[in-house]
């Protein structure tokens, strides 16, 4: 990677007024102290008949109440489906909510559109969102226009943005000749070319491979160390964990839990967590460790040639006879670890209760 | 909760900057960018190849038909103006399907462009390509056919034909606007490409419609436009044809306006309905 994400502040290149914070006890301050601000967000998503009748109503969100503060690094976890991307949408002003209230920068989503959309940033996984058949700096120049950044800021910013994100010497091809890993180090910087104060990053490492997720993570550190308020959705808990000061868990659209990753840890820590690497593990193996006395959950991933499964339990390393008993026959434990509870424990408990 | 006022509202100046270079952002972008098919090659078969398969379609079938050369000369040139159509309205209704299929639309419209500026920036090479196209049309209608040009007013004509392509690229924009709501705009934009065939001008007089169709033939900028470029032909001056120009112009603003109200109108509800990545 060619550096850190820094570059001169001075010169921003758009017009803009300092983030004012109210005093408390006004009575704007509950939302304007934060970067975000949401309560009791609703999104109801409805098909209608032919006669415009309501013919299937979902509700994607359901009361979601959380907030961000200033030069905060917050993540947003949950499973497909819990209202993760639904939330972002609404707060990057794409999406209208059904209900509640929500504030960027102490501005409502409803009707500050323009100023909000000065001043974030967003940055969606997966590999589509970019100008394919333009190179990245004819990409990274269209968004610089499409905000108002100044040509001059423009053209000093754009290469220092390729710089950081490791593009420089690839800048001036195609972005359909790209790696993913290459896609998404592009999003990151389109998304900073108009220098945002808040940044959304909605599953920004998905379907890398480590190395590239590894230097997705390493711009978000650093975009962290420069002040930048961040908004992250992952998958990945191992990431949130990593990265995240404060965590909101999201299940069937609300919030279900909200802190800290090591106070949420602390929700899980009566139990302890075999980690099995096995051979010729099958669904079999897996239900009949479930059948188990004492044993809370197991999470099995049987898909590769060798099968990881964690085992949730109070009793620690004493279970481990009745783990080895179970085995059927052709079944074989490779490795077996005792260990702490980690995140994705805690978020798997707060998903299924 | 602050209001916009307090966060800092842009100038007016500053925000006539910003549209600025949205707009010119849009406009060396919507050809690299956006038009899927951007090569020269294909560029030079558009603006050569699609007038003279056109153009000769129609009047051979009027040489077959008998019909007296005053009719195929009518036909050629209503033709080579009609030809600008496929890259006016058919190439600008897809530039918002195109950012849908790639992803790009979600990214444009969580900008805070000015859209009157992007709206329009993007669609302002297809200006400049159709006319393009309509000159190499009128080109082969003198070159092949025999279209006499000997009392044309150039100017007059140069005029007309820039004026049409704006106009036609306003319902182009206008189509183009469905796109942001609906799956593609294309088929709309199909449909459009035939009704301007029909109702035009192009193969016979509006005059020749039924009553009741005239009406909807002049709501169309592209009537007056091959009204005008015959008159142009014959030597009517740029000063004798400003009442046609006018009411031209007049038709495509209208046109223009009712294509960003529907844009805006479309980016609201595709906002309540959470249709912008629906391709």
């Amino acid at each position: 990677m060619g550096g850190t994400l820094s570059y001169p502040h001075t010169d921003v290149g758009i017009p803009r007024e300092p983030y004012q914070v109210l005093v408390l006890g006004s009575p704007s301050a509950e939302s304007s102290e934060w970067a975000v601000s949401v309560k009791g967000l609703t999104r109801e998503y409805t098909t209608r008949n032919f006669f415009g009748g309501v013919a299937r109503s979902t509700w994607a969100l359901s009361g979601v109440d959380f907030q961000v503060a200033v030069g905060e690094l917050f993540g947003l976890i949950g499973p497909n489906g819990a209202g993760k991307t639904t939330t972002i949408k609404i707060l990057t002003t794409l999406l209208t909510p059904t209900g509640g209230d929500a504030t960027i920068l102490g501005l409502d989503v409803r009707k500050d559109l323009y100023e909000i959309r000065r001043r974030i940033g967003i940055v969606f996984g997966g590999e589509r969102g970019l100008y394919n058949r333009v190179s990245a700096v004819d990409n990274l120049r269209y968004f610089s226009d499409l905000y108002g950044v100044d040509s001059g800021v423009a053209k000093k910013r754009i290469p220092q943005l390729l710089e950081v994100v490791g593009l420089a010497d690839r800048a001036q091809e195609r972005v359909e000749k790209y790696s993913r890993g290459m896609k998404q180090r592009l999003h990151i910087a389109k998304a900073l070319v108009h220098d945002p104060e808040l940044i959304f990053l909605d599953e920004p490492t998905i379907g890398l491979d480590p190395a590239g997720a590894r230097d997705i993570r390493n711009m978000v550190r650093e975009l962290k160390a420069q002040g930048k308020t961040i908004l992250l959705t992952t998958h990945y808990m191992f990431e949130a964990e990593e990265l995240c000061q404060r965590v909101g868990v999201i299940s069937k659209g609300k919030i279900v839990a909200l802190d800290t990753p090591s106070d949420l840890k602390n929700m899980v820590r009566d139990i302890s967590v075999i980690d099995l690497r096995t051979y010729g593990a099958t669904m079999e193996y897996v239900e009949a460790l479930r059948a188990l006395p004492s044993v809370v959950r197991v999470v099995a991933d049987l898909d590769s040639e060798e099968q990881s499964i964690r085992v949730q339990t109070p009793m620690g390393a004493d279970l481990l006879p009745q783990v080895v008993a179970a085995l059927p026959e052709g079944t074989k434990i490779i490795d077996r670890t005792i260990k702490e509870p980690t995140l994705e424990d805690a978020y798997l408990r707060l998903v299924e209760e | 909760m602050k209001s916009t006022e307090e966060a800092g509202v842009l100038s007016a100046r500053s925000r006539l900057q910003m549209a600025y270079r949205v707009f010119k952002g849009a406009f060396f972008f919507g050809r690299k960018g956006l038009i899927i098919w951007d090569s020269w090659e294909m560029w030079i078969m558009q603006i050569f190849i699609t007038p003279i398969a056109q153009i000769g379609f129609f009047a051979f079938l009027s040489v077959y038909l008998k019909y007296p050369l005053s009719a195929t000369q009518f036909i050629v040139i209503g033709n080579a103006l009609q030809a600008m159509s496929f890259s006016a309205v058919f190439a600008v209704a897809n530039i918002t399907s195109q950012d849908k299929w790639q992803g790009t639309l979600p990214s444009t419209m969580v900008t805070p462009a000015n859209r009157v500026a992007l709206f329009i920036g993007r669609a302002w090479f297809q200006v400049l390509l159709s006319a393009l196209i309509a000159g190499a049309g009128l080109l082969y209608a003198a070159t092949i056919f025999g279209v006499s040009f000997a009392q044309a007013d150039f100017l007059a004509l140069v005029v007309v034909v820039m004026l049409t392509a704006i106009a036609m690229t306003t319902f182009g924009l206008l189509i183009s606007a469905v796109g942001l709501y609906m799956r593609t705009a294309l088929i709309v934009a199909n449909v459009f490409l035939f009704v301007t065939m029909l109702l035009c001008g192009i193969d016979f007089p509006v005059s020749q419609l039924p009553t009741w169709l005239q009406p909807v033939a002049w709501a169309i900028p592209l009537t007056y436009g091959t009204e005008a470029v015959r008159m142009a032909i014959a030597g009517d001056s740029l000063r004798s044809l400003l009442g046609i120009i006018g009411w031209e112009s007049l038709d495509a603003l209208l046109v223009m306006l009712s294509g960003f109200a529907l844009f805006t109108g479309f980016e609201s509800l595709s906002r309540r309905t959470g249709r912008f990545e629906e391709y």
